[in-house]
């Protein structure tokens, strides 16, 4: 298959394939420490609070505010090219997870603190993609 | 006075040339910047003892068979982007103040025209790129397109920008200064094409809150320097050595990612820079002139910040009226930077220092120039800054 038609997915190893489940299922799941309960994105071998390696998966809200933004005219993949411009949004869903996906509105209009809701969207069997619309 | 004060200097420089297209391999280049510092230094090649390699993947085998050097003593790899440069220069005065050799090689460069290009969207961008947090890169942002270093600097700038409400004609002002500079420098890329500020406000936005000049350059380049002790230099080295007084190095709070980052602005050389000005003994009063990484004028004015020079937010007010322009308060990025001189990964700057202080920056001569400040920074937030003075 041409590399320009398929968008850059993602690897479903041991510390993503559940989120990406939970992203099938629209659920949001990021890590949380079974040892101290410190919550963290993104997922990683330790905990980053108390280094224990005992995490496990919990869900979080839907809904956030915008903590930062990029706006793209020039695509960095060739499958992007089509879809320009497109604009990435980092939300702050709260407890210090925040979580980047492409904006589904005008993307001239973003301002930081906006609020906005998920919105998933199935791409193959496997993977199902997360953005973000206004409220 | 610290260990490594003025226990070492840079007695030599090196580049190649600075172009758009080459047949060259980027190995090639930095080998070439290397023996040409050697022979700047006025040293036989062979006689290098130490390497310090700041970013490429070029290996201590490859110097040591380029320069035909008889005992290697010392190496090291820097690999934090292009922090890596002023970073490894600090590491050669660490290590020559530590006993571990007497004259090292800190060689650096890339095909960065001729290679893969960070602004050409090609599909290796996401497979070569060498980055901290790759897994969160491929997992996370990718798949979104998020996968430059323009992109991940306007998350930065964006917030910043709501934070302060910084006016943005700050990066116009970085932007028509270092190419107004950059007219002065023989070597330069952009010399021969000034800009107006109709141009600069007319150049196209690449990725909000960046225009095509707020970007720097592609450039096939590399360049080097010769770092020596400081009492070698000064009887066998052709020129007076230019001191390395104090430096630092220092990681912005979640190295690995700026999304999760709790302060985004938060930046490695905010610790760096008063531990820098510590180990050299001066304040930021007696800075003559600073060659900032500039790889986004952005940047610029957050490093300006960051230091110390203003606080955060007043940067656009602290570059207006020509208080960093030849001749003003604090020029800076002498050469043009890596916005219109060339991007050698913050190398050209340390050599840009090196010249000012000789003497010998021509018609861009700052001014009884005494004592420099060089930055690099790197991946998403590194800082490395070193005082260098003659």
């Amino acid at each position: 298959m041409s590399e320009i038609s398929v968008r850059p997915l993602p690897n479903l190893n041991q510390l993503y394939a559940p989120y990406y489940r939970g992203l099938k299922e629209h659920k949001i799941l990021v890590q949380q420490c079974t040892a101290c309960g410190h919550i963290q994105w993104p997922p990683r071998d330790l905990c980053f609070s108390c280094h224990a390696n005992q995490l496990t998966w919990t869900e979080v809200p839907q809904v956030g505010k915008v903590y930062t933004y990029s706006v793209y005219y020039r695509a960095f993949h060739p499958w992007f090219k089509q879809h320009l411009p497109m604009a990435a949004v980092v939300v702050d869903l709260g407890e210090g997870v925040r979580i980047l996906g492409n904006y589904l509105g005008n993307v001239e209009k973003i301002v930081c603190e906006m609020e906005v809701k998920a919105v998933f969207e199935d791409i193959n069997n496997e993977i199902t993609l997360l953005h973000w619309e206004t409220t | 006075m610290k260990r490594i004060t003025d226990v070492a200097s840079i007695a030599g420089i090196g580049e190649t040339d600075y172009v758009r297209g080459t047949n060259k391999s980027a190995r090639a280049l930095i080998l070439e910047a290397a023996v040409a510092a050697c022979h700047d230094a006025g040293i036989e090649t062979e006689s290098v003892d130490g390497v310090v390699i700041p970013y490429s993947d070029v290996t201590n085998e490859d110097f040591v068979s380029a320069l035909g050097i008889r005992d290697l003593k010392f190496h090291a790899h820097v690999n934090i982007g292009g922090a890596s440069a002023t970073a490894g220069v600090l590491m050669a005065a660490g290590a020559i103040a530590a006993g571990l050799a007497d004259r090292i090689i800190v060689s650096t460069g890339w095909t960065g025209y001729s290679g893969l290009r960070f602004g050409a969207g090609n599909p290796e961008l996401i497979r070569s790129q060498k980055l901290p947090g790759a897994d969160f890169r491929t997992n996370l942002e990718f798949p979104y397109g998020m996968i430059v270093p323009m992109q991940w600097y306007s998350l930065h700038a964006n917030r910043w920008f709501h934070e302060t409400k910084a006016d943005p004609s700050g990066m116009e002002t970085v932007a028509l200064t270092t190419r107004r500079h950059a007219q002065l420098n023989p070597k330069a890329y952009m010399r021969g094409r000034p800009m107006t500020q109709e141009d600069y406000q007319s150049s196209p936005f690449v990725v909000k809150p960046f225009r095509l000049y707020d970007i720097c350059i592609e450039t096939d380049a590399a360049a080097a320097v010769l770092v020596m002790r400081s009492d070698e230099a000064r009887d066998y080295g052709r020129h007076s050595p230019i001191y390395i007084a104090g430096g630092a190095e220092g990681h912005a709070n979640h190295p690995d990612d700026l999304i999760s980052r709790p302060d985004i602005l938060n930046m490695g050389i905010t610790k760096a820079a008063p531990r820098a000005l510590e180990s050299a003994g001066i304040t930021l009063k007696e800075i003559d002139f600073a060659e900032i990484y500039d790889c986004f004028t952005f940047i610029v004015l957050r490093q300006l910040e960051e230091i110390g020079f203003c606080k955060r937010g007043e940067s656009p007010e602290f570059v207006k009226n020509g208080r960093i322009s030849l001749g003003g308060e604090l020029p800076i990025n002498t050469h043009g930077g890596l916005l219109s001189q060339a991007h050698v990964l913050g190398m050209n700057h340390v050599v840009e220092a090196v010249r000012q202080l000789r003497g010998d920056a021509g018609t861009a001569q700052v001014n009884n120039a005494h004592i420099g400040l060089v930055t690099g920074y790197g991946d998403f937030g590194d800082g490395s800054i070193i005082i260098l003075h003659n």
